[in-house]
């Protein structure tokens, strides 16, 4: 069954197309892979996916839905379905761990602050970092603040997650703990949208390889 | 000295100086909730309102506080019939000041917060005013905070100004009593007045700041840790 359906989107800034006419076809429960060298737009390609940015041309389906047409995103149909963690995991440094990881449950999802509490609890000692609970993130080592990026998003139970450049600054050990992590959110059931330039990595763990390319900024599909 | 003469030049001097903080206080609870509001549209990337918001701080900014408070009080009678008593008119000029001043100080402060909290915020969910008030507003106070206390202690020393449209102040009140008396007394007793008075104003915002930074340094419950930053 299909999850994610990009047909034929392009983006542009400042009449300069970063991508053009990119296509890409997820299936539920799949881990794909979005590769190519920096500044190519991967990160960009999926800010349109999660309605960060506007595509130009285009669509983007998700679950049946079309949720982005040219310069429109329709948020409604989204609601928390499509989870987002970001290069830089983006925490918020003001808030411990477990008030980024309840925050959004209690104001957005307006789930009681206890059970918010015990879902971010469980959510922490899985990925065994319970111990960091009342911590900022400051206080984190790198590998610890994405653990938590991805916990935050998790918390919020997409169907669809987007991982931009998850192992980029995190040295090897930790580089194949997150794709670890991945593997088993797969097996969950959730879908996994993984953009980076590290090929080798996500070789093995990834259903589907597209590689955004650099002549033609086209997607092509690469077979496992 | 008499003990007589003294407590009256103390109460003339306290009468003066309660105007002095009226109108800091007025000033203060008037522009810093209107500041506040006018700069959480910048972020809303409105072109024509972003343009009318920095026209406006421009020409606040560009104007002396003198010339701002001569234009309503002297003015806007001339050009409009409008007859403000000399209070109103320092607290509407003070206010107008103050705005602009503090809406580019939040305006900064909101420039440099990470578009990536803004992004991430966005993502999770939250609605405008709920990414504002609860995830990018608290960050931004706490890099705002020692520029507001600026400002703050800057509208005591303006309100030196308030004698020219008549209105007696702390300074004003302290000056009559040195020229009547040939003494400089009052004038030690303002100055220590002011002292007292801003060495309050920043003591108390840096509790603030402690509390907004506290993110900064951890669980650690100790003020002076605040050094440390």
């Amino acid at each position: 069954m299909e999850i994610l359906k990009i047909q034929r989107i392009s983006k542009k800034f400042n009449s300069k197309y970063l991508f053009k006419e990119v296509s890409l076809i997820q299936n539920k429960g799949e881990i794909i892979s979005i590769i190519g060298p920096s500044g190519i737009g991967k990160t960009t390609l999926l800010k349109c996916i999660v309605g960060l940015e506007k595509i130009n041309s285009g669509k983007i389906i998700f679950n049946g839905n079309e949720i982005s047409a040219c310069g429109k995103y329709f948020y409604d149909k989204v609601k928390n379905d499509i989870g987002m963690v970001f290069q830089g995991n983006n925490l918020f440094p003001n808030f411990t761990v477990s008030q980024n990881i309840t925050e959004a449950l209690v104001i957005v999802k307006k789930i009681d602050k206890n059970m918010a509490k015990k879902a971010a609890i469980e959510l922490l000692k899985s990925l065994n970092l319970c111990e960091k609970i009342n911590s900022y993130p400051f206080e984190l080592s790198q590998g610890q603040a994405q653990r938590v990026a991805i916990i935050r998003a998790l918390a919020l139970k997409p169907r669809l997650l987007l991982l931009d450049e998850p192992t980029s600054s995190l040295d090897p050990y930790l580089k194949n703990e997150v794709v670890n992590i991945i593997k088993n959110l797969s097996k969950k059931g959730i879908s996994i949208l993984v953009s980076s330039h590290e090929v080798e990595l996500f070789k093995a763990v990834s259903d589907k390889i597209y590689k955004l390319n650099k002549n033609l900024n086209n997607i092509f599909i690469k077979n496992k | 000295m008499e003990t007589g003469y003294l407590a009256s030049t103390i109460t003339f001097i306290f009468k003066g100086a309660i105007t002095t903080i009226l109108i800091w206080a007025v000033t203060m609870l008037g522009s810093i909730p209107i500041s506040i509001l006018l700069s959480f549209l910048y972020p809303l990337k409105i072109k024509a309102l972003n343009a009318i918001l920095a026209l406006y701080t421009s020409m606040i900014r560009g104007t002396p506080l003198l010339f701002q408070l001569f234009f309503v009080y002297f003015g806007l009678p001339i050009l409009f019939d409008i007859t403000l008593s000399s209070f109103l008119s320092a607290g509407i000029t003070f206010i107008n000041s103050w705005v602009a001043y503090i809406t580019e100080i939040i305006r900064g402060g909101l420039e440099s917060i990470d578009k990536g909290q803004f992004d991430a915020a966005k993502v999770l969910g939250f609605n405008y005013f709920q990414m504002m008030t609860r995830i990018i507003f608290p960050q931004v106070i706490s890099r705002i905070l020692p520029a507001i206390t600026n400002q703050s202690i800057e509208i005591i020393y303006c309100t030196a100004l308030l004698s020219t449209i008549g209105i007696s102040d702390l300074l004003r009140n302290t000056k009559s009593l040195v020229i009547r008396d040939l003494n400089i007394t009052p004038f030690l007793i303002a100055g220590i007045i002011y002292f007292v008075f801003n060495s309050l104003q920043i003591s108390i915002f840096r509790r603030i700041e402690y509390k907004f930074n506290k993110y900064k340094y951890g669980n650690s419950k100790d003020p002076k840790d605040l050094k440390k930053i």
